[in-house]
C-alpha cells in the first residue's frame, strides 16, 4: 500500500495550496470559459449533413490490416457504426432508403469476421428485416438462410424467427417452409429446442400437406429425439388429429393451434 | 506598474526557450521524417489506384498528417513539462521573480508556436495534390486544433505531472473530440433501447462530455483539399471554437498550477 502512495497522491490531491491563492481573474476566467464552451456546444447543434451513400466494406485482408490485428474489435465497432448509419449527424434515413445489397455485404463481412457473432444475424432478422418492403424484407431472410447454414447450430433462432416472418408478416407459407425446413435438417445440435425443428410439421399442416406433415411428426416421435412426456403426449395428439381425418376440421384445427 | 507588462519579457523567454527545446530535440528532423513516410505512404496508394489517384493521395496524406500531427506535438509537450518536474527545472524556474501565470503562458505561446510550424510542415506536401487556397484553410485549422491539443497536453502535464498518464488523457480527450458526434448520434438512435434508464444516463452523461469538449470534428476535415468555399465558410465556427476553447484550457492549467504545492 506505500508504494501506491505516490500513485494515490496524484488523485487525491493532498499536496494543494487553498483555492484562495488562485488569482481572481484566473478563476474568474475559468468560470466565464466553462459557461461559454457550454452556452457555444448548447447553441451549435452538429451541423445537418447530407445523407451519404453506405460505402462497401473493406475486404477481410484491409481490415486485418487496418485493425493491427483485431478483426473481431473492427467486426464489433463495425455493428454499431453499421447500426447508427441511418442515423448520420443531424438526418434520420428510413430504412427504405438504404442500399440493402451494401447492408447486406456490411453484414456478411462482420460476421466472416466474427463468426461467433449474433449481432449481424438479429440486426439482418430484427432490424433490416422489419422494414415494411417485402422484396427487402426477403433479401434479408434469404441473407439470414444463407448464414444460417454456414453454422446451423448456433445460429438457427435467426432462423426460426425468419420463418416467424415469413409466415406472419409476408404471409409465404411456400418460403416459411423452406426455412422450416432447412432448420429440421440442419440444426441438429441437442442445444436446438425441439419446437424449432418441429416447426415444419405445422406450416406443412397450415399448407394442407397433411401427408408430409403425418410423416414428419410420425419420424420425429419414432426417432425417440422427443424425451419430454408431456411433449411426446401433445406431438402423439397431433398425429392423432393428422391421421383421423386428413383435410377435414381436426386437420384444420392441428394448423390454427400453432 | 503593469503586472502583465512587468513579466512579458520572462513570458517570452520561456515560450522562446519552449520552441528552442523542441528544434534542438529532434522533433523537427522527426516531424520532416513522418511528413515524407505519409507523402510516400500516399505515393503508394497513388500508384495503386485505377482512378482519383489524387484525391485517393490527399485524402489519406491529410487524413495520415493531422493525426500524426497531433501525436507528435501530444508527446513532445507532455515529455518536456514531465521531464522539466522531474529535473526540478520547474522549481528553478519559479524561484526567480516569475509568476506561475508567466510560466504557463510562456510554455503555451512556445508549444502554440511549434503547433503553428508543425502545422506547416504537414501541410506543405499537400500542395501537390489540392489547390493553395484550399490547403490554406486546411492548414490555418490543423494549426488551430494543434494549438488546442498542446494547451490539452499543457493542462494534463501540469495537473498530472505523470507522462503516461498524461498521454492517454489527452489522447482520450483528442479521440473523444473528434468522434463524440457520432456516439451521441448513436445514443439518440430510435434502434438502440431508448427507453432503458441505463441508456439514457449514458446518453445524458455523453451530452454532458460533449458540452466540455471542443468540436475537433469540425477542424481540417480532408473534404476542404477539394472544397475551398465549405471549408472557408466553417473557418468562423472554428475561430470561435478556438477563441472560446483555449482561454478554458489556459485557466484550468493556471488554476491548478496556482493550487499546486511544488
Amino acid at each position: 500500500m506505500k508504494r501506491l502512495l505516490p500513485i494515490l497522491r496524484v488523485a487525491t490531491y493532498r499536496d494543494q495550496r487553498r483555492i484562495s491563492l488562485v488569482p481572481l481573474p484566473v478563476a474568474l476566467l475559468l468560470a466565464c470559459a466553462l459557461v461559454w464552451q457550454t452556452i457555444w456546444a448548447a447553441m451549435n447543434p452538429h451541423p445537418a449533413q447530407a445523407a451519404s451513400d453506405l460505402a462497401l466494406p473493406p475486404s477481410a485482408a484491409s481490415v486485418q490490416i487496418f485493425s493491427l490485428g483485431e478483426p473481431l474489435a473492427w467486426a464489433k465497432m463495425a455493428n454499431l457504426s453499421l447500426q447508427a448509419y441511418d442515423n448520420q449527424p443531424g438526418i434520420s434515413l428510413p430504412f427504405k432508403r438504404l442500399d440493402y445489397s451494401r447492408i447486406e455485404a456490411w453484414l456478411a463481412r462482420i460476421l466472416e469476421l466474427d463468426p461467433d457473432g449474433q449481432y449481424p444475424l438479429l440486426a439482418a432478422s430484427r432490424l433490416y428485416g422489419a422494414v415494411d418492403d417485402p422484396a427487402r424484407q426477403r433479401r434479408m431472410l434469404d441473407f439470414v438462410q444463407r448464414q444460417f447454414l454456414l453454422d446451423p447450430n448456433r445460429r438457427w433462432q435467426w432462423l426460426a424467427h425468419a420463418a416467424f416472418i415469413a409466415r406472419h408478416q409476408l404471409r409465404d407459407l411456400h418460403l416459411a417452409v423452406r426455412y422450416a425446413e432447412s432448420l429440421r435438417l440442419h440444426a441438429k445440435s441437442p442445444r436446438v429446442p425441439s419446437w424449432a425443428r418441429q416447426m415444419e410439421i405445422f406450416l406443412r399442416a397450415d399448407m394442407n400437406e397433411y401427408e408430409t406433415a403425418k410423416l414428419l411428426l410420425g419420424a420425429l416421435l419414432a426417432s425417440g429425439e422427443v424425451t419430454d412426456p408431456s411433449e411426446y403426449r401433445f406431438l402423439s395428439g397431433r398425429l392423432a388429429d393428422l391421421e383421423e381425418a386428413p383435410g377435414g376440421a381436426n386437420a384444420a384445427r392441428v394448423g390454427r393451434k400453432n | 506598474m503593469n503586472p502583465f507588462r512587468d513579466h512579458l519579457p520572462g513570458t517570452w523567454t520561456i515560450a522562446r526557450f519552449a520552441l528552442i527545446e523542441a528544434l534542438r530535440g529532434k522533433l523537427a528532423l522527426a516531424v520532416v521524417a513522418v511528413a515524407l513516410l505519409g507523402l510516400g505512404l500516399s505515393a503508394f496508394l497513388g500508384e495503386m489506384a485505377i482512378t482519383e489517384s489524387t484525391r485517393i493521395q490527399g485524402s489519406v496524406l491529410a487524413a495520415f498528417n493531422r493525426i500524426a500531427a497531433a501525436l507528435m506535438v501530444v508527446s513532445f509537450v507532455i515529455a518536456g513539462l514531465t521531464r522539466e518536474q522531474a529535473d526540478k527545472g520547474l522549481e528553478m524556474l519559479l524561484s526567480q521573480a516569475i509568476p506561475r501565470a508567466s510560466y504557463v503562458i510562456g510554455k503555451l505561446t512556445g508549444y502554440a508556436l511549434l503547433a503553428w510550424l508543425t502545422a506547416a510542415v504537414f501541410s506543405a506536401p499537400l500542395l501537390l495534390y489540392a489547390p493553395p487556397l484550399n490547403v490554406a484553410a486546411w492548414s490555418l485549422s490543423l494549426a488551430l486544433e494543434l494549438t488546442l491539443v498542446a494547451a490539452a497536453a499543457l493542462a494534463c502535464a501540469l495537473v498530472l505531472g505523470q507522462s503516461a498518464l498524461s498521454l492517454l488523457m489527452v489522447v482520450a480527450f483528442y479521440v473523444l473530440s473528434r468522434i463524440m458526434p457520432s456516439i451521441l448520434a448513436i445514443t439518440a438512435s430510435p434502434v438502440g433501447p431508448i427507453d432503458s434508464p441505463g441508456f439514457r444516463v449514458m446518453g445524458w452523461v455523453m451530452g454532458c462530455i460533449g458540452a466540455l469538449l471542443p468540436g475537433l470534428d469540425r477542424f481540417a476535415s480532408a473534404v476542404w483539399l477539394w472544397d475551398g468555399a465549405a471549408a472557408w465558410a466553417q473557418m468562423p465556427a472554428i475561430l470561435l471554437q478556438f477563441v472560446i476553447y483555449l482561454p478554458l484550457l489556459c485557466s484550468a492549467a493556471l488554476f491548478d498550477f496556482y493550487r499546486k504545492n511544488l
